[in-house]
């Protein structure tokens, strides 16, 4: 720990504290997130091994940027203006998630939270703690579309979802899910938000695949293009089917065992997972054909 | 709906399978050079007998004996310490790869040792094989390319033996019981490390094959989806029918 400064608390979690630092010799500012061992009887937690595991790997760096600090900014800000991607800890290589996976308190799963979209730099660790040192980021999504009054720029619109897509289609080929898109503020509430679960999670699905994380960045996508706000914001399961439905229109025969014609950000929301478009296939839409190619780069 | 866990079912099997293949290919070298090699028989049995009172999954056994090939070809160990080794490594693997119901606690796996060890003990050394590893502990091994080569390991021509159109079922079966038995060989013998995993697992389809008289023992389907030609996979699979015949 004597290699860095700390600056100052950003955030606290249920179970770990984040500081901004300074590299001592480098001045690198870092954002460091600490993790206590000693009430751990049974050693690392496997949720934190993986999630390091995870992280070491995909040191790919069209993960959204912008949504980091804008996560760590929701404990100020209280519920979030945009939801932030959360890499599950679901392995490459076939790794079956655990059938609790959904009632566990969130900080079981989700040691690292948001930082995780930020490349981890380092692992420190002492006999009592571990900590994750990660490269810090000074932009604030949140605080950018705060000062443009609900107007969003159909350009930043269009960069964030192009990063985001790439992004998932990356993970995806490696066969990570990223599962889950929740503002940190129920984090920290250990509420579990169902706004960005599509609905055949909600119906009770028990096989997940990557068409989860394409139905949240669809989610994602409505929010900013509206403004920031949420699209769905159930307050339970049958709530947010109610909204998801009066959106989408109920599943019935057409639509949910046949090919949806839903224009646009809606190939994202389709109710019948199978149909739902993958990352992959929804970069070339001609929504980004003239995004600049600096971002496909 | 595609079921991600079973990757092997995924839209995105080919990328899935290529990183994989990447991923082998930047597994350490084994050099054979750890003084306690002697004793790797034996310390492989043993933590199969464990996992399997454990009830661990397939992979977790794999796993954990690649951690401890690995750490142990670098290090001169004292035997009482190589079971607190091999017990670390094993929790490591579970932690890593297992449902979290299904890992085992420290003072389950201590208790296999009569609790000679301390908790302090398992800490240190769990720590000390992280920081080997560099914390990166997703090393394939060939269980991770098992399910997607036993797809494709019967092709129809296979099931039909002359006669009437039998289903492919019970050729499937036996397939994959002997693929399991070539994988559990290649575990037991150090000599398997020099080849990658994907080399393993598919040594093993071939070997199985060769055992249940399915010509051609290598088919060119085969050879499309491994991307290994009968010359590449043969050394291996020659090793692995020493302990048929």
């Amino acid at each position: 720990m004597q290699k860095y400064e700390k600056l100052e608390k950003i955030g606290e979690g249920t179970y770990g504290t984040v500081f901004k630092a300074k590299h001592k010799e480098t001045h690198e500012i870092v954002a460091l997130k600490r993790v206590r061992l000693d009430e751990d009887e049974e050693g690392i937690p496997s949720s934190a091994l993986r999630e390091i595991c995870i992280l070491k790997e995909l040191k790919h760096k069209n993960i959204v940027r912008y949504l980091i600090n804008e996560g760590i900014e929701d404990n100020k800000f209280g519920n979030g203006l945009l939801a932030k991607l959360y890499f599950s800890v679901r392995e490459a290589r076939g790794i079956p998630r655990p059938p609790d996976f959904d009632n566990r308190p969130v900080h079981r799963v989700h040691l690292t939270f948001l930082l995780h979209l930020l490349r981890l730099h380092d692992v420190m660790h002492s006999e009592r703690r571990l900590t994750l040192v990660f490269e810090y980021c000074d932009q604030d999504l949140k605080k950018y579309f705060d000062s443009c009054q609900g107007e969003v720029d159909t350009a930043v619109v269009k960069s964030f979802m192009f990063q985001l897509l790439r992004g998932l289609a990356f993970c995806h080929s490696c066969n990570v899910l990223h599962r889950d898109l929740k503002p940190q503020n129920l984090l920290i509430n250990k509420v579990v938000t169902l706004w960005y679960r599509p609905p055949d999670v909600l119906m009770g699905a028990k096989l997940y695949s990557t068409s989860i994380d394409m139905w949240s960045a669809g989610c994602i996508f409505a929010e900013i293009a509206n403004g920031g706000r949420p699209l769905f914001p159930g307050g339970d399961v049958d709530d947010q089917l109610r909204r998801i439905f009066k959106v989408l229109g109920p599943p019935n025969e057409e639509t949910w065992p046949n090919a949806s014609k839903l224009p646009d950000y809606k190939k994202l929301l389709v109710l019948n997972p199978a149909q739902r478009i993958s990352a992959e296939d929804a970069m070339p839409h001609h929504f980004f054909s003239d995004l600049s190619p600096s971002f496909r780069a | 709906m595609m079921v991600e866990s079973e990757w092997w079912k995924s839209p995105l099997v080919l990328e899935i399978h290529d990183v994989l293949r990447e991923k082998e290919m930047k597994l350490p070298p084994f050099t054979s050079s750890s003084p306690q090699l002697k004793l790797r028989r034996f310390l492989v049995d043993w933590l199969a007998v464990i996992s399997e009172k454990l009830k661990a999954s397939h992979g977790v056994l794999h796993l954990a004996v690649y951690y401890m090939d690995y750490f142990m070809d670098k290090f001169d160990i004292q035997e009482p310490q190589l079971h607190l080794v091999a017990l670390s490594c094993l929790l490591l693997a579970a932690k890593f790869e297992e449902n979290e119901e299904k890992i085992p606690t420290i003072h389950t796996l201590n208790s296999f040792v009569h609790h000679v060890f301390s908790t302090a003990e398992f800490h240190q050394m769990e720590l000390l094989l992280l920081n080997f590893f560099c914390w990166n502990l997703d090393l394939p091994t060939p269980v991770n390319f098992m399910e997607y080569y036993l797809v494709h390991a019967i092709s129809p021509q296979d099931c039909q033996s002359g006669k009437s159109k039998e289903d492919c079922s019970k050729p499937m079966t036996y397939t994959r019981k002997y693929v399991h038995y070539f994988l559990e060989i290649a575990l037991q013998d150090h000599s398997f490390m020099k080849f990658p995993p994907s080399v393993i697992t598919s040594a093993a389809v071939a070997a199985s094959r060769l055992r249940l008289h399915l010509c051609p023992t290598w088919t060119p389907h085969l050879i499309k989806v491994t991307s290994y030609t009968w010359e590449k996979i043969a050394p291996c699979v020659s090793i692995m029918l020493r302990y048929v015949y």
